[in-house]
């Protein structure tokens, strides 16, 4: 898998985890996992153009 | 259980899940460390059981095919120890490693330290289900 294939796959486990455990209904749990996921790409995205300079 | 303390299957079905002595729900948690998402099944919740061993299946098994470093209990150090520590979190898991990764761990490629991580995290994540199914027995959450 690709750098960020892993990182994707890795968020949409954790987001579904963390919504079942965290939240009782349905819904919530389906609108937390989606801004749980999302959050954690846009993050991970983030942090990556951050240190880009770093990397040169 | 029942009021006599005998296993009581029809409860693993039913909406509402009663409560248990800490005891039980101590029990529950340690099935459930064993075989991630069991605590929730015994405590009556079979749904979110069967979500978290796929999402700790998923987790630990990505890690195993992407050839990541399962930590021995003959720990040398702090750090192996907390290596140690967080892969036996993911019960049968940890004892399947060899099934999954019959070529060894391989962390020379980044793939293969990226499932050291997802392993440990698999670990982690079902002590903390664990934990959950204990506050789901004595009735903390519903």
């Amino acid at each position: 898998m690709s750098h960020f294939a892993d990182m994707t796959w890795f968020a949409l486990v954790i987001s579904v985890a963390l919504a079942v455990m965290s939240r009782r209904t349905t819904i919530d749990r389906v609108k937390y996992a989606f801004m749980s996921f999302f959050a954690f790409l846009l993050i991970s995205i983030a942090i990556g153009w951050l240190m880009f300079p770093f990397s040169h | 259980m029942n009021m006599a303390g005998t296993p009581k299957i029809a409860s693993l079905t039913e909406p509402e899940a009663q409560k248990r002595t800490p005891g039980v729900a101590a029990g529950f948690a340690i099935a459930g460390w064993l075989v991630p998402g069991l605590g929730h099944v015994l405590a009556g919740r079979p749904g979110r059981g069967v979500i978290y061993f796929l999402t700790v299946a998923a987790l630990a098994i990505t890690g195993f095919l992407q050839r990541g470093f399962v930590f021995s209990h003959h720990f040398v150090d702090a750090f192996s120890l907390l290596g140690f520590l967080a892969d036996a979190g993911t019960g049968i898991f940890y004892f399947a490693a060899k099934i999954f990764e019959l070529g060894g761990p391989d962390i020379a490629r980044a793939a293969g330290d990226y499932g050291t991580r997802f392993i440990a995290t698999a670990g982690v994540l079902n002590v903390l289900i664990a934990l959950d199914a204990y506050s789901t027995a004595i009735g903390e959450k519903d």
